[in-house]
């Protein structure tokens, strides 16, 4: 299973495919939102977990792009800070599946990635 | 004879030119060894960091994934031995301090309850505690900040006394640093706080609070009397975001206050709780306040919607400042359900602003 990390800030990134690595996925991760949106057509990924503030597309322009070009077999996870409240409702609405704040536990990015590809 | 003369000049200067000649050689060769040396020495030496900081990344990473073997309850992660000397140099104690804690902040739950026994098991924490208690201010600060978010609610009495310290960066993050470690039970440095807090250290220190409102408010009543300015909006401010309907009264008796300021900011944040009395005690004082005030007092009024207020807003419709008539007007509009038909009625209702705000709203109810 493939799955593509779009997030700016290093360490995070890091983390998250340490994490989705060790549970034995295959992980792509980028830290700009053009990059992201290249690579979503380039690796058709499952799963794409996408930070909402990033440079040059941000994580909502992904899944707008996404649900609109109808790619509803690929799952989405949000990652937000504290105080994105209507951010995070803005992109259920444009289709994400769940979102995760951060601070994020690992474990818990883990468990809803299990869960969101079962379906 | 001339031309001997002419021969030992000549062998003269060959020699001192042959001379001059070696040395520069001998000198561009020294200078070319030791670049050479040097720049072995720096690569093996960035070679090395790199070496350390894949260890200290490997280190980090098994605290973050650490599950302890079956049979073993503990969270003591192995640590190598071979950091231990890593540990007693300066450099690299920084180094890994500095990863460990910019990982702390992104991370939550067992993962990161994992770092924090990593912490503690290579004794930083003693070391933070060191900077803490650094002559220099920015050194001061970081211990302080890195003690807070490595979650050591044991040194709370030693981060304490530096909630009122007289540099404002020490200032902000040990009392952020209380907000974190004790969430509402951490705001008692108000009591005592002698400085203005800004809006901005007012901001940081509430993004360090709980989403849940806090149980007791006993505290909050006493802040809301403090001679410090700043503490008395602080207070306010937990009241509006928390929304403690239980404090309307305390909240509206700010509506009194000496300071203008504060009775403005009552009039906004009693938008918040106002309950059947609100809307009375901010038209009680809205003649004799400031413009400011008064553009609040009815952005309240139009949160309330109550149609009591009807013939105040009514009348604010004739008032000589463009703003005030166009706040009262939206009033009305929220208050009661045919507000557009009363504003129609007005003999303005043809002038700016109200000619604009009919239109705008006939607009609204098209779309």
């Amino acid at each position: 299973m493939k799955i593509l990390v779009a997030e700016d800030e290093p360490i995070m990134l890091k983390t998250i495919e340490l994490r989705l690595k060790k549970d034995g996925y295959t992980v792509i991760g980028t830290s700009d939102g053009r990059e992201a949106m290249e690579k979503i057509d380039a690796e058709q990924p499952d799963l794409i977990i996408t930070d909402i503030m990033m440079p040059y597309a941000s994580g909502l322009e992904i899944v707008g792009m996404v649900k609109q070009q109808q790619k509803k077999d690929i799952r989405i996870i949000i990652l937000s800070a504290m105080g994105q409240e209507t951010t995070v409702l803005e992109a259920f609405d444009l289709g994400a599946d769940d979102f995760i704040a951060k601070p994020f536990s690992p474990n818990e990015l883990s468990m809803r990635v299990k869960r969101l590809l079962s379906k | 004879m001339p031309i001997n003369d002419l021969l030992d000049t000549l062998n003269w200067k060959s020699e001192l030119l042959s001379t001059i000649i070696w040395c520069l050689l001998a000198g561009i060769g020294f200078v070319v060894s030791y670049l050479l040396i040097y720049q072995t020495s720096r690569k093996r030496e960035v070679a090395r960091k790199d070496e350390i900081n894949r260890k200290f990344q490997l280190l980090v990473e098994k605290a973050l994934f650490f599950e302890p073997e079956e049979g073993e309850t503990g969270n003591e992660i192995i640590i190598p031995p071979k950091f231990e000397k890593f540990m007693r140099k300066e450099v690299y104690r920084d180094f890994l301090l500095q990863q460990i804690v910019d990982t702390r902040k992104y991370i939550s739950g067992i993962a990161a309850d994992h770092l924090e026994e990593l912490y503690l098991q290579l004794n930083l924490h003693n070391y933070s505690l060191k900077k803490m208690n650094s002559r220099k201010w920015y050194i001061k600060a970081q211990g302080i900040q890195e003690l807070a978010l490595m979650n050591q609610t044991q040194f709370a009495e030693a981060i304490q006394p530096y909630t009122n310290h007289k540099n404002s960066y020490v200032r902000l993050e040990a009392q952020a640093a209380m907000v974190r470690l004790f969430q509402f039970k951490g705001l008692d440095f108000l009591g005592a706080t002698s400085y203005t807090m800004s809006d901005w250290e007012q901001m940081k220190v509430m993004e360090q609070l709980p989403k849940k409102p806090p149980q007791e408010t006993a505290a909050i009543k006493e802040w809301l009397q403090s001679t410090n300015q700043s503490v008395v909006l602080f207070a306010m401010r937990l009241i509006y975001n928390y929304r403690l309907y239980q404090l309307h009264d305390e909240l509206a008796a700010c509506l009194s206050h000496p300071v203008q300021f504060i009775r403005e900011k009552g009039a906004k944040f009693l938008g918040n709780i106002y309950n059947e009395t609100t809307s009375a005690l901010i038209i009680r004082r809205f003649n004799l306040e400031s413009k400011r005030y008064q553009l609040e007092a009815l952005n309240t009024l139009c949160l309330i919607g109550d149609e009591k207020n009807i013939p105040f807003l009514y009348q604010k419709l004739s008032d000589t400042d463009y703003d005030i008539k166009l706040a009262a007007a939206k009033a009305i509009l929220e208050s009661i359900e045919d507000g557009r038909a009363l504003i129609a009625q007005h003999p303005a209702a043809g002038t700016y602003p109200l000619n604009s705000i009919l239109a705008e709203f006939k607009a609204e109810q098209a779309a």
